[in-house]
């Protein structure tokens, strides 16, 4: 449901029965207080000479005139004794004829202060009667004219209220009946019965309903008014938000004012710089993801084609009955070997690179790694006739990292060294225990690193143009990759040549306690 | 004495392959292909467990986690996946020891090998070993039954290569827990008494090897 609709709808809900809930009390009080005035004017009259006009001559009460319509609305409460019309023994009207109650205080009947009391009903000219009854302890009248005494005002009273009131249903108005209890409880004129039309004159009603309409409908704009801008604004927040996304967040919801929708506005803007954020990194992600998945493509084919001729050529040697040459099998191992690696680092790398990698860091046993990698290039180290050895202290030595980085950089130094090295040459890898530190040291006999070469060992930049293609003096992606393990552990990778020639790479780090 | 393997691998031609190479170095593999299958299978049948984790039936972390509940037996993972956690939760759930994909049959059999020999450490009074008979408390060396005698130091450095025999140990670190510290203790002098060591063994000598870059290794035929 839309907003204003929903608006109205509340206001509606809610206006309505309120003014439902006043109007009827509203009604209830004035039926009270009409009660409480009849009984008052039925007391006044009794008791200001009505008794004894009544009881002198009970069948013939009440006179003419009293029950005259009086035009010009009720007689007013508290009508002095003296102004009760003159009554002969027969009840006969006076002299004066028709009169309202206010000609004792002199003035014309037209003229009664009748227009105070009721002034909706006097501007509409209605015509309002009142009429006053006596009846006997039995509440019957020996008027003969004079109408039964409603039963259930006779049951109030009866169980013992001095008054009471019922409906009195007159042809085109609603009108009260209020019966009274004399004090003096005895006689023909025990108990009185006035009634009166015109409780509420059609007329006020008609006003009230008109008044609650225009009140309502007052109402109705004013929230309509209200509610105009700011169902605008929401519906140029859902444009600036829908024309957002469509443009991957790239266009912030404009933020104006102070209020609610201002707030929205901003929330929506702090989302969407979320949302963007994620969408960057799930992207930065998913471009590492798919040029690793190239790069490893392109780069696994290479030695993958190299290998396949290593078989190829070993397979043609075989078919024919020739000896198979020792160097196209241990190249074919070589290849095989290579593309392992070349695969776990091209995976290294696309850890690495990726925006915001984090190091699973655990505990890692560094005598149960040296035993690892040296074990994966032992193999290859023995069919090329090179001595690969290591020793690790027998007592527990680990550090905190990441497992699979630092295991891959120290088998990129070990493979690096297995790879150059001739021969009949040596590879040595010693871990030991320095102090609160752990060294691991790779060291060989081959015919080490170019000194033009040295110090660009660990560029960065050096991967870059090496990291796709092997490099005949073997720095490649390997080192590169050791030392940025290196550097995102915290630990030091340094290269030494000794005078001895070949080349010394040497790890050094913290040591867990 | 023939150990037998269990060897859990979904893979054909891997299983196939690791078994036979088991085989042909002495170990006497079974083979299963299915997570399931080995978690119904009896630990004390076997000596050592080949456990690869991507498995259809049941996860491998789920077999290994199974079969640590019921005993300690040594259990070297394959992984595929070269990611940390999954190889620092399979050392967390008892592992002790991992080969990542792809190896060499002689990396996994090495690895094996070293599984089989670590409970068998030699911890106690005495070692024998290829000819050399030495008593840890009586302090004495016996060579192809005749006794020698050893300084202190050559001794210490006797003893601990004798611990860890085929295993090289740095001369950093014989240096350091060989020599007498309150001596000249560098390397120099281990090198000298290793030498002493080896003229003293005579015809053994040689089994005291010197690696190459590392330090000094004890040599001796391996016990299948």
């Amino acid at each position: 449901m839309k907003l204003r609709a929903r608006l109205a709808l509340v206001v509606l809900a809610t206006a309505v029965p309120v003014i439902a809930g006043v109007a009827f009390l509203r009604e209830r009080l004035q039926w009270a207080a009409t009660e409480q005035s009849l009984a008052d004017y039925a007391h006044d009259r009794m008791l200001g000479g009505g008794r004894e006009a009544c009881e002198a001559n009970p069948e013939a009460f009440p006179p003419r005139p009293w029950l005259r319509p009086n035009e010009r609305g009720l007689p007013p409460r508290g009508v002095p004794l003296g102004s009760m019309p003159p009554q002969g023994p027969n009840g006969a009207p006076g002299p004066a004829g028709p009169r309202g109650p206010g000609v004792a205080r002199g003035t014309p009947p037209v003229a009664t202060g009748e227009p105070r009391e009721f002034p909706l009903a006097a501007a509409l000219e209605v015509e309002v009667r009142t009429e006053l009854w006596t009846y006997g302890p039995d509440f019957v009248s020996r008027n003969l004219e004079a109408p039964t005494f409603p039963t259930e005002i006779r049951a109030a009273i009866q169980a013992g209220a001095s008054h009471g009131s019922a409906e009195w249903f007159v042809p085109t108005h609603d009108g009260i009946a209020v019966g009274v209890k004399m004090p003096w409880n005895e006689g023909p004129c025990a108990h009185v019965l006035v009634r009166r039309s015109q409780v509420n004159p059609p007329g006020a009603q008609r006003g009230m309903l008109l008044g609650t309409a225009v009140l309502l409908a007052v109402l109705l704009a004013a929230v309509m008014f209200t509610a105009g801008p700011v169902v605008e604004r929401i519906r140029r927040l859902t444009r600036q938000v829908r024309e957002s996304a469509a443009a991957r967040y790239a266009s912030p919801a404009e933020v104006s004012g102070s209020d609610e929708v201002t707030e929205l506005a901003q929330a929506f803007n702090a989302a969407a710089t979320e949302v963007r954020g994620n969408l960057e990194a799930i992207e930065s992600r998913e471009r590492t993801l798919r040029s690793f998945v190239e790069n490893t493509t392109h780069d696994v084919m290479v030695p993958l084609t190299v290998l396949q001729g290593h078989l190829t050529a070993i397979r043609r040697r075989v078919e024919s009955g020739e000896t198979v040459e020792r160097a196209s099998v241990l190249d074919a191992l070589q290849e095989a070997h290579y593309m392992g690696s070349l695969i776990h680092n091209l995976s290294a790398v696309a850890r690495l690179e990726q925006e915001g990698a984090t190091l699973a860091t655990a505990r890692v046993d560094l005598a149960a790694l040296v035993e690892r990698v040296v074990a994966r290039h032992a193999p290859i180290a023995k069919a090329r006739g090179i001595s690969l050895e290591h020793a690790v202290p027998p007592e527990p030595l680990a550090a905190s990292g990441d497992v699979t980085l630092l295991e891959q950089a120290v088998s990129n130094l070990i493979h690096n060294a297995v790879r150059y090295v001739e021969p009949g040459g040596h590879v040595a890898v010693v871990l030991a225990r320095v102090g609160a530190r752990f060294s691991l040291k790779v060291l060989d006999d081959g015919p080490g690193i170019p000194p033009e070469l040295r110090a660009r060992v660990f560029e960065r930049a050096f991967r870059a143009e090496s990291a796709r293609t092997r490099h005949p003096g073997g720095l490649g992606l390997g080192l590169s990759i050791a030392l940025d393990v290196a550097r995102r552990h915290g630990f030091e990778l340094d290269l030494r040549t000794p005078e001895a020639g070949g080349a010394e790479f040497e790890l050094r780090g913290d040591a867990c306690a | 004495m023939t150990h037998r393997i269990l060897v859990v691998e979904d893979d054909a031609r891997l299983g196939e392959q690791i078994s036979s190479h088991l085989r042909e170095a002495g170990f006497e593999p079974v083979w299963i292909s299915r997570g399931d299958l080995a978690l119904e299978t009896q630990p004390r049948d076997f000596e050592l467990v080949i456990l690869d984790l991507m498995l259809p039936g049941a996860y491998g972390l789920d077999v290994l986690k199974h079969l640590r509940q019921r005993s300690d037996l040594p259990v070297v993972v394959l992984s595929a996946k070269n990611d940390t956690p999954t190889k620092v939760r399979a050392l967390e759930l008892g592992a002790d020891d991992y080969v990542t994909k792809p190896f060499w049959p002689e990396e996994l059999l090495a690895r094996v090998h070293a599984r089989l020999r670590r409970p068998g450490l030699a911890r106690t009074g005495r070692i024998e070993l290829g000819g050399l008979a030495i008593d840890a408390e009586a302090r004495s060396v016996r060579v192809a039954g005749a006794p020698v005698e050893l300084t202190r130091v050559e001794f210490e450095l006797l003893l601990a290569l004798a611990r860890r025999p085929n295993q090289a140990l740095s001369r950093a670190w014989l240096a350091e827990h060989v020599l007498d510290p309150d001596r000249d203790g560098t390397e120099r002098t281990l090198d000298v008494h290793a030498s002493r060591l080896r003229k003293k063994l005579g015809a053994h000598g040689s089994l005291v090897a010197t690696v190459w870059g590392v330090g000094y290794r004890l040599d001796v035929e391996e016990e299948a």
